[in-house]
């Protein structure tokens, strides 16, 4: 550890060192910075508690200092105490991130703490989630390389980000990609170009003695790799995306110590033109979480990135019930068409019509017994076999889901949205035994101008399920009087409860200010409650209620 | 771990002093790798717009505020380009699970904007963005005149004010 | 320079970076025998007053509504099987998943004021359940709350350093008239400490039977195992959730504790058994820990 910031100090030293101090002064510091606090009132009724330190809050400061090529940065993140829903170990104060990176146009180096993604993040992907609390930077020294018009190489070691430590970790990656078109000095936009990638991971953990029974531990592998491989090809409107992802041999905790390979598929395709775009995906996973800990639960310190292949909703009751990546094995397949209804048609109008379409379907992967003796997914053991594309039983998720936008006139413009979904609740919130939830969700959302600058918006929208909680119907009202001020109300009402005595409503009222990129809002109101469960670990997000400070700004 | 957050700050210290007194040192564009629609790599410092001002939006599929913002500028984009020569490029930063989808929604809603995929936040963050929409103006000579945060209706009105100021050489706040 | 000898140049270096990061690829069989003595020490040839064994305390912070809880059970009990006496298991019941409901199959109530306030201290159901500390280790870092499946390797480290310090006899006395509990703990310093250590008394108790929440079919029926026993229940404080500060030490010895506690009548005393284990104050850490019957047969 003391060699990295010895390195770091070097680095900066001689990069300064090299620099006038007329040079210096033209440099430009630039920074955002972002604070979140909470009052927390009890409200016995919806299962909000009182909290003791009255107000919790997290913030964070980014500064970054540019001069010619040379960048350096730091974050100061501070947690006093959590807010509710983060997690407890964040706790406290302190420059978890900082960096120095010297980039040219062939070179570039960075030492000390760095996100990145090697093609779709399959093999390895390092980012930050700050309002979810989750961060996986990669604190080490990264490299980038372009010999060649075309060619990019990158190499990175480094270990992972712990809350306000590091993992026990080592993560080493190679990138390779190649523009073939570039490579061949094909210039003519006629042809389909083609960009070729691979990468390499490999995570060394020391080895550990875990107990498999009263007198057996597992011999484990102390060194990890992940191979993959991708292929682009665009050509005008159409692209092909692929990649495949290998790794060998890595029993962890969320596989329950299985030494059975993993895998990963990806393959899209999507065609536009304007006015309309389609898009086809489809993606298999088999055993393909990869974390520098192995025997880590939760959702920290993963080295590689498993999207679900499914619409990321941002209408509150249509996120009620999001997927998640079931990282042991799932199929998912996924279609898209975007259509325009062109002005001055009968349905297109003077605006023209924006409609949307989007399904997707998630399903458990067909899983065989090594053999006779051993059930699937013994610990100290293969685990299990299976076939490519071998679709499971189980159904995870559903979504079919059409949006339609117009634009009636200058005054006036409306969006209404249905969307029917299928839930597993007990596999995706690990409830065993509660039966999946069925919902249709339903969405109108119009906004009315009356004048130039200010603007009324108004939504309903309304779940329907005989599952999990029953109906919920929320209401909003947004005034806002650009480009300064929002007023809104809003109420989330769960009236078909099952429970009668637990049929409440979570009102809010929220005003926020923006000048530039300063920014304030304040809200009050009530939080329902929510459960997470991320690799075998639940967490309760409890029910709050109380006034929520969020002030942000960027300099 | 001190010595290096000293020497940092020592930096900025010197760097803070060195902007209070010259004003006139903006921000430019920093150098990030980003991909454009057609797989190209594109390297962030070198966007520029023939010395007319840019304007740079930070969007993702799942922001009902940004998607709003273009759709609306969209409507009016004809008529801003005739008159400024303005330029949009709007950045998204949908990670893997919607990269593919920025392309055939882009297309589907006809908008006409350049469109770059920031796939891992990395322009996002050398930008120093926390929220979006968040909207960048650049000059003619691509330094960082003016930004801002959040949509609401009508705000688009305030942008292309700027342009205006920009283009007729007026000072921007 | 040529495109081939570019092309030649970046796949030597791919591949040479492939052979420098091995990857271990293990074998069948993935498991090995482990050999841990856990015979009682053979007292005949040795003096008893010289040998102090270590032991350690595990901590399974868990919840009867806990999907994932009666897998960290398991692996919490082939711990106790593999290490004998030289581990002392506690089982926690707190936070959310812990609830007592009003009606139906969860109505039992293991909370306790000193399980709770441990959970809220080390926010260990605030990170999840199951999760659990092993001598409350590397607290002051964030990686002191230990996923079951980390608790054999800390264990087996922590046995390693057989180098005891302070040691901990515990004496009990129960009166099954008035259910009243005196017990004696005698704390033997064999290192004359550097700073006042304190000491925490507690009860608890096995083979409670109620209903517990499971999705793995390999501990048992899913999605509620109705006849669970729940064991090493830590049921109550004897002496306050951070125990007794033992302050003024100056030479090596001994020094004599007694506290009384009068069981509640739905503790089955048969099954309790008081728990003690010394620890500094700053860090945490435990340095050795005790249990003993309440009725010695």
């Amino acid at each position: 550890m003391r060699r990295l910031y010895t390195l770091v100090c070097t680095f900066i030293l001689i990069t300064t060192g090299t620099l006038t101090a007329q040079d210096l002064l033209q440099g430009r510091v630039s920074g955002n910075f972002q604070l979140d606090a909470q009052l927390y009132q009890a409200d016995s009724a919806i299962g909000a508690e009182d909290v003791s330190e009255a107000m919790l809050m997290n913030s964070f400061a980014n500064i970054n200092y540019t001069q010619g090529n040379f960048i350096a940065g730091l974050r100061f993140e501070s947690y006093l105490n959590p807010i509710k829903g983060y997690d407890q170990r964040y706790k406290g104060t302190g420059v978890p991130f900082w960096y120095a990176s010297w980039q040219k146009e062939s070179f570039g180096i960075t030492v000390g703490h760095f996100y990145e993604q090697f093609g779709s993040g399959m093999t390895l992907r390092s980012y930050e989630e700050r309002n979810l609390g989750y961060d996986n930077a990669i604190k080490g020294a990264r490299f980038i390389f372009r010999p060649y018009k075309g060619i990019a190489i990158k190499g990175l070691i480094g270990t992972q980000r712990f809350f306000w430590e590091s993992g026990p970790g080592i993560v080493r990656g190679l990138d390779g990609e190649f523009a073939i078109n570039d490579l061949l000095n094909i210039l003519s936009t006629d042809l389909p170009r083609f960009t070729l990638g691979g990468s390499f991971v490999s995570k060394y953990e020391p080895s550990a003695k875990i107990l498999v029974n009263s007198d057996q531990i597992l011999i484990l592998p102390e060194n990890v790799a992940a191979i993959s491989t991708r292929l682009n090809i665009h050509h005008k409107g159409f692209a092909i995306d692929g990649e495949y992802a290998h790794k060998y041999n890595d029993p962890s905790a969320i596989n329950n110590f299985i030494y059975k390979e993993g895998r990963s598929l990806l393959l899209q395709a999507s065609y536009s033109q304007k006015g309309f775009g389609m898009l086809l995906s489809g993606k298999v996973t088999d055993n393909m979480s990869f974390k520098s800990k192995r025997t880590e639960r939760g959702s920290m310190l993963d080295i590689n990135y498993l999207p679900a292949l499914t619409r990321q909703h941002a209408y509150t009751l249509a996120a009620m019930y999001p997927y998640a990546t079931q990282p042991n094995g799932e199929i998912a397949l996924q279609g898209q068409v975007n259509y325009k209804i062109s002005k001055g048609t009968l349905l297109g109008g003077k605006y023209g019509t924006d409609i949307a379409i989007n399904f997707s379907n998630v399903t458990s992967i067909n899983r065989d017994s090594i053999n006779n003796e051993t059930p699937i997914g013994k610990t100290g053991t293969l685990g299990y076999k299976t076939n490519y594309f071998d679709f499971g039983d189980e159904l995870y998720f559903r979504d079919f889901n059409i949006e339609i936008q117009h634009k009636f006139n200058n005054e006036f413009k409306a969006l209404v949205s249905w969307i029917n979904m299928h839930y597993n609740i007990d596999i995706i919130e690990g409830h065993p035994g509660e039966e999946a939830v069925k919902a249709n969700i339903f969405i109108a959302d119009v906004t009315y101008k009356f004048s130039s600058k200010n603007a009324l918006k108004a939504e309903v929208q309304h779940l329907a399920t005989k599952q999990d909680e029953g109906n919920w119907m929320q209401a909003m009202a947004e005034f806002t009087f650009s480009p300064r001020w929002f007023f809104t109300l809003m109420n989330q009402y769960n009236y078909g409860n099952d429970d009668k005595d637990r049929r409440f409503h979570y009102p809010t009222v929220a005003v926020g200010y923006t000048q530039d990129s300063n920014r304030l809002s304040l809200s009050y109101g009530k939080q329902r409650e929510g459960i997470i469960c991320v690799g075998g670990v639940c967490r309760n997000v409890p029910a709050s209620n109380g006034l929520s400070i969020t002030l942000s700004s960027n300099f | 771990m001190k010595n290096v957050i000293t020497l940092l700050l020592l930096i900025f210290s010197i760097s803070i002093l060195s902007a209070q007194e010259s004003d006139k040192n903006l921000r430019q564009l920093p150098q990030v790798t980003v991909k454009n629609l057609s797989g190209h790599n594109i390297n962030t410092a070198e966007l520029s717009n023939d010395g007319k001002p840019m304007i740079i939006s930070f969007w993702a599929l799942w922001c009902k505020p940004c998607i709003n913002e273009l759709t609306t500028i969209a409507d009016v984009y004809d008529e801003w380009t005739e008159e400024t020569g303005v330029k949009l490029v709007a950045v998204s930063i949908d990670d893997a699970r919607s990269t593919a989808k920025v392309a055939p929604t882009v297309n589907g809603k006809g908008w006409e904007y350049e469109v770059l995929l920031d796939a891992n936040g990395d322009f996002k963050r050398a930008m120093n963005v926390n929220m979006i929409p968040h909207t960048f103006l650049l000059n003619g000579q691509g330094e960082i005149v003016w930004q801002h945060t959040s949509f609401s209706e009508g705000s688009e009105l305030e942008l292309i004010e700027m342009v205006r100021k920009l283009n007729s050489g007026l000072p921007i706040e | 320079m040529t495109f081939k000898r570019i092309l030649q140049y970046t796949l030597t270096i791919l591949s040479s970076s492939v052979l420098m990061f091995s990857c271990d690829k293990i074998n069948e069989p993935f498991t090995q025998k482990i050999v841990v003595d856990t015979s009682s020490i053979d007292t005949s040839n040795i003096d008893t007053t010289e040998f102090h064994q270590k032991r350690i305390l595990l901590e399974d912070y868990t919840g009867h509504q806990c999907v994932n809880c009666p897998a960290a059970a398991i692996i919490a009990h082939n711990i106790e099987n593999t290490f004998g006496d030289k581990v002392v298991v506690l089982a926690i019941h707190a936070g959310w998943f812990a609830k007592a409901t009003a009606g139906g199959d969860f109505t039992a109530d293991y909370n306790t004021v000193v399980g709770t306030e441990w959970d809220t201290y080390f926010g260990i159901s605030n990170v999840g359940n199951p999760f659990g500390m092993v001598n409350r280790i590397k607290y002051t870092t964030s990686e002191h709350i230990l996923s079951p499946e980390a608790w054999s390797t800390e264990v087996f480290n922590m046995l390693e350093d057989t180098v005891v310090t302070v040691d901990l006899n515990i004496t009990n006395l129960y009166n099954i008239e008035t259910r009243k509990l005196d017990t004696e703990i005698v704390v033997e310093y064999l290192q004359v400490p550097d700073k006042d250590l304190s000491l925490i008394v507690v009860l608890k108790e096995s083979g409670i039977v109620s209903p517990q929440k499971n999705n793995a079919p390999s501990s048992g029926p899913t999605p509620i195992i109705y006849d669970y026993v729940h064991n090493n229940v830590l049921r109550d404080a004897i002496n306050g959730t951070w125990g007794s500060v033992i302050s003024g030490i100056s030479s090596v010895g001994t020094v004599k504790k007694s506290y009384s506690y009068t069981l509640k009548d739905n503790f089955v005393a048969e099954n309790c058994k008081v728990v003690a284990f010394i620890y500094d104050e700053d860090t945490k850490q435990i340095f050795q820990v005790a249990e003993k019957e309440v009725i010695i047969e």
